[in-house]
C-alpha cells in the first residue's frame, strides 16, 4: 500500500554504461517503484533500458524499456499517482549473496531518470 | 485486500487485564486470570528463498542464533499470545504445534507440506494484517510452534517473510472450582483455547505447569485439578 509518508525520490543521469539507480535496497525489504519520469537529453532518438540486480547478481535483468524519438521527449508513468496505485516494478532487497539495486542504461546517450519508491517488506 | 478488510482485526482479539483464559491440554484445562499485558512484535521474520514448487529445507523454529524461540515465553510466569501474516501472498505456511504435530489435517493421514490442505497463505492472513484467526497461538514455557513454507508458483519466491504481533500476559492460576466450571461450561466470559491439535491428541501439559495447577480438596478428598476439569467438560462437573 502506497503510504505517502514513506515515498522517496531518486534521480540519476543515466549514461551509456549500465549503472545503479538510487541506494542499495535493504535486506528483508522490497523496493516498490510507484512512478518513473524519463527525459531524453540526447539530441536524437534514444533508448532507456531499466533493469535490476538482486542478491549480488553480476548481470542485470532487464525489466523495461523506454523509447524516445527526440530531444526532451519525456515519459512519465503513471499519469497520476493515487493512494491505491500498484507499483510499476518491484526489486527485491539484499540477500545472502550481496546487494540489490535498480539499474539503468541509455542506448544512445543520456537520459534524466527520476523514480518515486517505497522500501517495505510488503 | 478488500476481502481482508471485512475481517475482525486480530488486535481486538487480544486479552485484557482481568480476562479469563482456559488452555486445554491432554491432561485437562489450565485456567488463568490475566494480570498484566505487554505488547511485542517480530517483523519481518525472513524464511528466505523458496524456489518454485518447493519447500524450505526444513521446518523453521523461529529462533535466534542462540536457539531462543521468539514464540516461546522465556519465563514460566508468562503466556504469549501471537497472530501472524505472510508475504508474498501465495506463499503457503504449514504449522506444527508442538513440533511434529501437524495443524490443519483433514484426513487421518498426516497432511503434506506441498498440498492444498492445512496451510495459511497471505490471502488468508496478509503480512500487514488483519491476521487470520487461524494463526492464533497461545504458548507457555517449553511449548512452541514451527513452520514450513511451500511455493506453489512456477517462479521462485525471493524471500518469504512473516510478521508476528504478540501480547505477553502475566497471570494467576485459578483454583476455585466454581469459577473454573463457569469458565468451561457456564456463563463466565472466558477465552478457551485448545493447545495444538484436537485430534488425535491435544498437547501434553509441561510438568512445571502441571505442578503449578496442582490439586484441590473436594468433599474431603484431594483430587487433581486438571482431572477435575476433564470431568467438568465431559459430564458438566
Amino acid at each position: 500500500m502506497l503510504n505517502r509518508d514513506d515515498l522517496k525520490t531518486a534521480v540519476a543521469t543515466v549514461g551509456a554504461a549500465d549503472a545503479d539507480v538510487g541506494s542499495a535496497i535493504p535486506q528483508n525489504m522490497r523496493r516498490f517503484i510507484y512512478a518513473i519520469k524519463a527525459t531524453n537529453i540526447f539530441n536524437g532518438a534514444n533508448l532507456l533500458t531499466i533493469g535490476k540486480r538482486e542478491n549480488g547478481a553480476v548481470g542485470t535483468t532487464i525489466i523495461d524499456y523506454v523509447q524516445a524519438a527526440n530531444l526532451y521527449d519525456t515519459w512519465k508513468d503513471p499519469d497520476e499517482l493515487l493512494e491505491d496505485s500498484a507499483p510499476l516494478y518491484i526489486v527485491e532487497g539484499a540477500g545472502a549473496g550481496g546487494t540489490s539495486y535498480l539499474r539503468a542504461e541509455a542506448g544512445g546517450a543520456s537520459f534524466y531518470l527520476t523514480i518515486w519508491y517505497i522500501d517495505a517488506p510488503a | 485486500m478488500q476481502v481482508s478488510l471485512l475481517k475482525t482485526s486480530h488486535e481486538d482479539l487480544f486479552l485484557d487485564q482481568g480476562h479469563l483464559l482456559a488452555l486445554g491440554f491432554l491432561e485437562g484445562w489450565a485456567c488463568f486470570r490475566i494480570k498484566h499485558r505487554e505488547w511485542a512484535n517480530l517483523e519481518p521474520w525472513p524464511l528466505g528463498v523458496v524456489t518454485a514448487l518447493a519447500n524450505l529445507a526444513g521446518y523453521n523454529e523461529i529462533q535466534d542464533t542462540q536457539s531462543r524461540h521468539f514464540l516461546e515465553p522465556h519465563d514460566e510466569d508468562l503466556i504469549y499470545h501471537s497472530y501472524w501474516g505472510v508475504t508474498p501472498t501465495r506463499a503457503r505456511i504449514y504449522v506444527q504445534y508442538p513440533p511434529r504435530a501437524d495443524i490443519g489435517s483433514m484426513l487421518s493421514v498426516p497432511r503434506s507440506e506441498t498440498g492444498d490442505v492445512g496451510y495459511i497463505d497471505g490471502a488468508k492472513s496478509p503480512f500487514n494484517g488483519p491476521f487470520s484467526n487461524a494463526t492464533e497461538l497461545f504458548t507457555v514455557k517449553e511449548k512452541y510452534p514451527q513452520v514450513q513454507a511451500y511455493n506453489p508458483l512456477n517462479d521462485d519466491m525471493y524471500n518469504v517473510m512473516l510478521n508476528f504481533d504478540q501480547r505477553h500476559y502475566t497471570y494467576t492460576i485459578i483454583k476455585n472450582i466454581d469459577l473454573i466450571k463457569s469458565m468451561l461450561i457456564g456463563t463466565a466470559r472466558a477465552k478457551r483455547y485448545t493447545m495444538g491439535t484436537a485430534w488425535p491428541n491435544v498437547m501434553t501439559i509441561p510438568d512445571w505447569l502441571k505442578n503449578a495447577v496442582g490439586s484441590i480438596v473436594i468433599e474431603g478428598k484431594r483430587v487433581s485439578l486438571l482431572a477435575e476439569t476433564l470431568k467438568i467438560m465431559e459430564e458438566g462437573g
